[in-house]
């Protein structure tokens, strides 16, 4: 099957004062994969997600999206030109509904003039109506459909880490920038949270991931890039990393053995 | 949990709100209670203006009477010195006020939280200061005079019980525009911003944008209500937009609840009459006023609209051993849905 690159980071590095957070970073994700990136804490994959997303310049290099330089994009435009990432911690709208909460990723299709958000006209009506069906499909994916009116903060954790992926998935984009999505989940949450993203790349999702649970990351990933003091120190396919000696002594160590015990 | 009440409720409810808003002018003999019933009014507009900017795009503004005075000075300008029409000038002033609003908007894009309130409580000084000092336009320390009242075609609309209805017409309208405000997708992007702007940001929202747009209307409509004070009092000078009115309005909205339209109406009404109602104490009432914002800042911080929520309430009354009263309220609630 022929794969072809849709975002790429080349040569990034990206200091903070005295920190080199991330250090020649090199990465491709191939459309239609899920690539996931794994590293003890402190490794620079959280940092390299917000110079992919926008919220940092790297101090060097490039990151590259469908064929062009967006080095420095701001992370409005990178979610509107179709990079939607979700957050390490959540990050709900606390106050809004799960359906509101989702609508927010519409305001870049909205045609309605700030004058027009002051009346009831039928323009901007019919508008919304259109995109809280479009919303209520997108939450019935991640099977949340049921809870749209609960407030965000009364959701399980669980039900909120599937909200967040509903949140990026009704930006309609083709890469989703996944931050540890697994973190706080139980067992069961974590089996269907792999089916989710198993789901999502059948319909076509390229998926950068960070996760730390190995079961998740096996289970899921085409291929695996390991980042340690910010650093690349591996990458390739699932089975490479696990026979990796370097990757056991850095990272994998007896987290991995238990795993495969 | 949420009571919608029936159709004809609803009905029967707004023909009797209706009534009790229309009847002031004829019940009340004492002038002075339409005086102040008008003065809400035009509280509950301004505070309004403020809740866009802070009650739902989060953004604190503490220099507020600002925009309130561009708006008043503009009006009254217009009217007086340029003879136009008091309600073509109202837009007008607006429109000044708006790009005011996005000459103080831009420059504080890039600050948030404790420094966006010096930035605006500097502005507001630095607005006290102009509408002092400018006394070729502002007329300085004397003000204006002889501000000419609303008129509609030829019925100018002098006295208070006279404009009553027209100030009255202007606040329900901007109740209105709030909440479809709050409903639209705008108002869905601001309160996104209030809530988490990175979040927002990922979502595609440009919130340096919504920012602008957010201080922008809330300066228009600010204006508008700095327009109806002019145009009710008949004469303005600088003492009447300082701090004092920044914090003023800031504190409506504060106790009445961020982000809240009922709740901002209630607390722009709750703190127009209260220091009447405390004038017997003499200064000792500002003891009062500073009591009711701590003991609503602590216990409520939603404001007083928290307490349309159940579980708040029970909450709160339980805390200042007031649990009983609410569980009676339950009681009979459910006594009477079951009937």
């Amino acid at each position: 099957m022929q794969r072809r690159p849709i975002l790429g980071v080349e040569d990034v590095s990206k200091r903070f004062g005295g920190l080199l957070a991330v250090d020649q970073v090199s990465l491709q994700l191939e459309a239609g994969t899920v690539h996931t990136i794994i590293g003890p804490n402190g490794a620079g994959k959280t940092t390299l997600f917000n110079v992919i997303a926008g919220v940092f310049h790297p101090t060097s290099g490039k990151v590259r999206f469908d064929g062009s330089d967006v080095t420095g994009w701001r992370p409005h435009e990178a979610a509107r030109r179709g990079v939607g990432r979700t957050f390490q911690n959540l990050r709900m709208f606390k106050k809004l509904s799960v359906l509101d909460n989702v609508l927010v990723a519409w305001t870049k299709d909205s045609r309605t003039s700030v004058l027009g958000s002051l009346l009831p006209l039928p323009g901007p009506k019919r508008e919304q109506r259109s995109f809280a069906e479009e919303a209520v499909r997108i939450l019935n994916i991640v099977g949340l459909g049921h809870l749209k009116d609960a407030v965000s903060t009364s959701l399980a954790h669980g039900q909120q880490r599937l909200l967040e992926i509903a949140r990026v998935l009704a930006l309609q984009p083709k890469v989703l920038l996944l931050d540890e999505p697994g973190a706080g989940l139980n067992h069961a949450e974590k089996v269907e949270l792999a089916s989710l993203v198993g789901k999502l790349r059948e319909r076509g999702y390229s998926i950068l991931l960070i996760e730390h649970n190995m079961l998740l990351v096996m289970a899921v990933s085409d291929w695996i890039t390991v980042l340690d003091h910010g650093r690349l120190l591996a990458s390739g396919t699932p089975a490479d990393i696990a026979r990796n000696p370097e990757v056991i002594r850095a990272y994998l160590g007896s987290e991995f053995s238990d795993v495969a015990a | 949990m949420t009571i919608t009440p029936k159709p004809w409720v609803r009905v029967v409810g707004g023909i009797m709100l209706a009534g009790v808003l229309a009847s002031p002018p004829q019940v009340l003999a004492n002038t002075y209670q339409i005086h102040l019933l008008n003065l809400a009014a035009i509280s509950v507009v301004f505070a309004l203006s403020l809740n866009v900017v802070l009650g739902f795009a989060g953004q604190i503004s503490l220099g507020h009477a600002a925009f309130f005075g561009v708006g008043s000075y503009a009006s009254a300008l217009l009217t007086t010195g340029g003879q136009v029409p008091v309600l073509l000038a109202m837009p007008l002033a607006m429109l000044i006020t708006a790009a005011f609003g996005l000459g103080v908007g831009i420059p504080t894009l890039r600050i948030g939280g404790h420094y966006l309130a010096m930035v605006t409580i500097a502005f507001g000084q630095m607005a006290s200061v102009v509408f002092l000092n400018a006394a070729g336009i502002t007329g300085g320390y004397n003000g204006i005079r002889a501000i000419p009242s609303v008129a509609i075609g030829t019925l100018r609309l002098a006295g208070e019980r006279q404009v009553y209805y027209f100030l009255l017409a202007v606040c329900v309208l901007m109740i209105w525009i709030s909440i479809n405000l709050k409903r639209s997708m705008l108002g869905r992007s601001m309160l996104a911003l209030r809530e988490d702007e990175a979040a927002a940001q990922a979502l595609g929202v440009n919130t340096m944008v919504v920012k602008i747009q957010a201080f922008v209307l809330s300066a228009a409509l600010a204006g508008l209500a700095g327009s109806l004070y002019a145009h009710w009092v008949g004469f303005i000078s600088p003492d009447s937009f300082t701090i004092d009115l920044s914090i003023g309005v800031f504190s409506m909205v504060l106790v009445g609840g961020v982000g809240s339209v009922p709740g901002v109406v209630f607390g722009a009404v709750l703190l127009t009459f209260l220091p009447e109602y405390l004038r017997f104490m003499k200064d000792y009432y500002r003891l009062i006023y500073g009591a009711i914002l701590i003991i609503v800042i602590v216990f409520l911080p939603g404001g007083i609209a928290s307490l349309a929520s159940p579980a708040v309430a029970s909450r709160v009354l339980g805390r200042l051993g007031l649990g009983a009263l609410f569980r009676g309220v339950q009681d009979a609630k459910t006594t009477h849905s079951g009937s």
